[in-house]
């Protein structure tokens, strides 16, 4: 295939290199192909038509063959967008609701909950469901941010009651329904809801990033279940077919593969998608992802990001603190299960990988300290939750 | 110096040193490092962490390998803290072999890690 340069295209179809520039980063032109830090548009591509007639669309060729349903939900989401350039591209967006929803997620991502609370209020009731529901979506998660868990129960109820009430309604806004139900159970370790469509038949319907990110969730769903080779299988497959060009779900894709290839004892492999998670998030600073899966990433943060981006780190456990208090408040009655809730996000991290099995020397290989300073750990680990040996300590830890 | 808790397990007379948390409004015991600073008690046996990786010489309950010394069906765990005593012989350091552990009475730990 013959390629042209971004400057010659704008030239051809009469528009500003910028223009194209974007065309390009939302995929809305077919066959591009990224040489470097350049794009190269195929001769024969035909100039995108403008977003505004589409609806004011900005999503991918994938998504623009399906029906128009729900453009308005989580939009940054999905939206691809290079690495350092996230609020450029929120900025770029039409002015009106979508916009904001954007923004929304962008302070949800990068750690400002109480920012998304306060913007996402606005559209709890909002007759537009595609908007109604992605802020029911991070009203839920930011909510278990700050503490105020009658908030986050209200959202995640009205997400629930929606998907219940809603069974006779088109089988693509069914999918965006099936979407956040999913997504909001697996991620707080519930149940899924009896009325849960089978994956197989809400991720066709997706638009790409979306369905970007619900893989991340069946993903995280799978290493739940302790199938962790189909979960890290489903993590690169995703990955390879250009999810990486969605940067908040490829975040959270290559997080559950960290998750997963820590439970493996691969470390390498995990090491290695942490960095490339962290070089996604960390010129727009969406931390977030970090914070929340602290605890399922074995000790990864410290053994990585503690010694290379010491300030971020602080803000990453300050994120883990702040959301894991509240998580634990709706996961621990819902399941029964007591995931501990006293101590630090090291002693966490510790007898995460006691409780898998690690020895005391392999986990102060891993995390770059001393054994003794380990059993110091688990010490206080044991004494805290009150148990006599590190074989117990499986039934306070997470899965 | 800080709060300290005594043991006197089979005859090794310990000073553990407590530090108060504050998360949970409790006094921890802070463990010397046992396998730097060894104690043995009166009849030779080494006193252990429970969390203490396992030696070639252990083995759980039903004779398959354990990971610590709390799995270890040699392991004896002094009731109310997670320290007690590795009764394999092979581990036993006989008297007349130790210089100045017959006392078994130990230094309180400082609390370096």
């Amino acid at each position: 295939m013959e390629y042209i340069t971004v400057q010659e295209a704008a030239k051809k179809w009469k528009i500003s290199d910028r223009l194209v520039q974007k065309y390009c980063a939302e995929g809305r032109i077919d066959g591009i192909r990224k040489f470097g830090k350049s794009w190269g548009i195929p001769s024969s591509a035909v100039k995108p038509q403008d977003p505004r007639k589409e609806g004011g669309r900005t999503v991918s060729q994938h998504s623009r063959t399906q029906p128009e349903v729900f453009p308005g939900f989580m939009p940054l989401m999905n939206t691809p967008f290079e690495p350092g350039r996230c609020l450029d591209c929120i900025n770029e967006m039409e002015t009106g609701p979508r916009k904001e929803i954007a923004f929304i997620e962008y302070h949800y991502f990068s750690g400002q909950p109480e920012k998304a609370i306060q913007e996402a209020e606005l559209y709890l009731t909002c007759p537009d469901a595609a908007y109604r529901f992605s802020a029911c979506l991070i009203y839920a998660y930011a909510n278990l941010s700050v503490g105020q868990i009658q908030h986050a129960r209200y959202a995640l109820t009205e997400i629930k009651n929606t998907l219940a009430a809603n069974a006779e309604k088109a089988p693509c806004v069914r999918a965006i329904e099936a979407f956040v139900v999913f997504a909001s159970s697996v991620l707080l370790h519930l149940p899924l809801p009896e009325e849960m469509p089978p994956a197989q038949e809400f991720l066709p319907l997706l638009p790409s990033g979306l369905r970007a990110f619900a893989l991340y969730v069946q993903a995280h769903y799978l290493y739940l279940k302790e199938d962790y080779a189909k979960s890290v299988g489903i993590v690169e497959g995703t990955l390879d077919m250009g999810a990486e060009r969605y940067p908040i779900p490829a975040i959270y894709l290559h997080l559950v593969a960290v998750m997963d290839y820590m439970s493996l004892k691969q470390t390498q492999q995990a090491q290695k998608h942490l960095l490339a998670a962290w070089e996604i998030a960390r010129p727009d600073d969406l931390i977030e992802g970090f914070g929340e899966h602290h605890g399922l990433l074995g000790g990864m943060l410290e053994a990585v990001i503690k010694p290379g981006w010491p300030e971020d780190f602080k803000r990453i456990i300050a994120i883990t603190y702040r959301f894991s208090a509240g998580w634990r408040k709706i996961h621990n009655p819902a399941t029964g299960h007591e995931v501990a809730d006293d101590l630090t996000t090291t002693e966490f991290a510790t007898a995460m990988l006691a409780a898998r099995g690690w020895t005391n020397q392999e986990i102060a290989a891993h995390m770059n300290i001393s054994a003794h300073t380990v059993k110091r750990y688990i010490s206080t680990v044991l004494q805290k939750l009150d148990i006599r040996q590190r074989q117990e300590l499986k039934k306070y830890m997470l899965k | 110096m800080g709060k300290t808790r005594q043991y006197n397990i089979e005859g090794a007379l310990l000073e553990i040193p407590l530090c108060y948390d504050e998360l949970t409004g409790r006094e921890i015991e802070i463990f010397p490092d046992f396998i730097e600073n060894p104690v043995y008690t009166a009849q030779g046996h080494p006193v252990l962490f429970t969390g203490e990786d396992a030696c070639t010489y252990g083995k759980s309950p039903d004779g398959t390998s354990c990971i610590d010394c709390g799995s270890c069906r040699f392991y004896r765990q002094t009731p109310g803290t997670l320290i007690g005593v590795c009764k394999h012989e092979q581990k036993r350091q006989i008297p007349s072999e130790r210089r100045a552990c017959d006392t078994a009475e130990t230094k309180p730990y400082e609390g370096g890690i």
